[in-house]
């Protein structure tokens, strides 16, 4: 039996086994909401506020059955945070096999559109909704290399600012947040003194954290943000 | 499972939300996209989202209805109400075969 009092927001991240996923899942948890989480493997944790799904979101099918659930037995949604991602390959753009760039794809850019089609569906019975996909300094620098990550990054934050203006009407914002490096896997594997060079040309050329990401969720999500939508919300000065 | 009448109730539904400009008529000919329509597209999508959440929950099956081949068809199922659910049906049926 579904217990959850009405007035508890319900967010669904995908990627919680690990890195930026997994801070924002907990991080939600401590904030009260009800999160809902994806991810190929399972998880170490559990929690009451916590629900996780193992799915592989590159298959359409895995994405509909998190809905089904969610339709059923959650009966809402509030937030979505379309965060899984991967860069499997940092090499030439003349190197890339079809199979790695169609993968990549599936998982980069295919992924968050199903999930944000069917999250908007959700969203707009309650006409409130909050989308956040998860973007990367790497539009912005066109690094040598990350061609397909970055053609990735890119073709989700034109997704997203033609998708707010769609669903604007019905009370959802999508907004792209486009973190600075943060030490997680993701970006283990980029070579650390190339990763250096491109942060020195951001106005901090550090590291960023993980709650710089989580700080400029929380505003997006209020409720009182709803004109905040349509942007990519470069963290770093980038 | 009568279609029509589904679809009746989801535009009641719909109704409920709209100006009485927007109102969207419980008729077969009624235009439901495009620029005859009184319905804009987050309208479409709430008609259609409806929809499939009704058959859901008659049927415990999730049926969607904006598939590849409605998107193909050289007569979209979007047209009107008579289109639509000639659509449904068809995918009931299948759904049922």
């Amino acid at each position: 039996m579904n217990t959850m009092p009405e007035d508890r927001k319900v967010i669904l991240i995908t990627g919680t086994s690990k890195g930026i996923g997994l801070y924002l899942a907990q991080h939600y948890i401590s904030k009260g909401f009800q999160v809902i989480g994806c991810s190929r493997n399972s998880v170490d944790f559990s929690d009451s506020l916590y629900t996780h799904i193992c799915a592989d979101i590159s298959e359409e099918q895995d994405i509909l059955e998190i809905y089904k659930f969610i339709r059923k037995d959650i009966k809402r949604l509030d937030v979505l945070i379309n965060n899984a991602a991967i860069n499997p390959a940092i090499v030439s753009a003349a190197l890339l096999p079809y199979e790695t760039i169609s993968q990549t794809f599936r998982t980069n850019v295919f992924a968050p559109m199903l999930f944000c089609r069917e999250a908007v569906k959700l969203m707009t019975r309650n006409k409130f909704g909050r989308i956040i996909n998860m973007g990367s300094m790497a539009s912005k620098h066109e690094v040598p290399g990350e061609a397909l990550y970055t053609s990735t990054k890119t073709a989700l934050n034109a997704y997203s600012r033609v998708l707010a203006k769609e669903v604007a009407k019905a009370g959802i914002t999508v907004n792209v947040i486009a973190p600075s490096a943060i030490k997680t896997e993701l970006s283990g594997k980029i070579n650390p003194m190339a990763l250096q060079e491109v942060l020195s040309r951001n106005a901090i050329a550090e590291y960023g954290e993980m709650n710089d990401v989580s700080n400029i969720i929380d505003v997006l999500i209020k409720e009182e943000s709803s004109a905040i939508t349509g942007q990519i919300i470069y963290l770093g000065g980038v | 499972m009568d279609v029509l009448e589904l679809i009746y109730e989801v535009i009641d539904e719909l109704n409920l939300d709209l100006g009485p400009s927007e109102q969207l008529k419980k008729d077969e000919n009624s235009v439901i996209f495009g620029p005859e329509s009184t319905l804009d597209s987050m309208g479409l999508v709430n008609l259609i989202t409806l929809i499939e959440q009704r058959i859901e929950e008659k049927t415990g099956n999730f049926i969607a209805i904006a598939d590849e081949r409605a998107m193909s068809m050289q007569e979209s199922p979007f047209k009107t109400v008579k289109t639509l659910k000639e659509y449904i049906e068809v995918l009931l049926n299948e759904y049922n075969a």
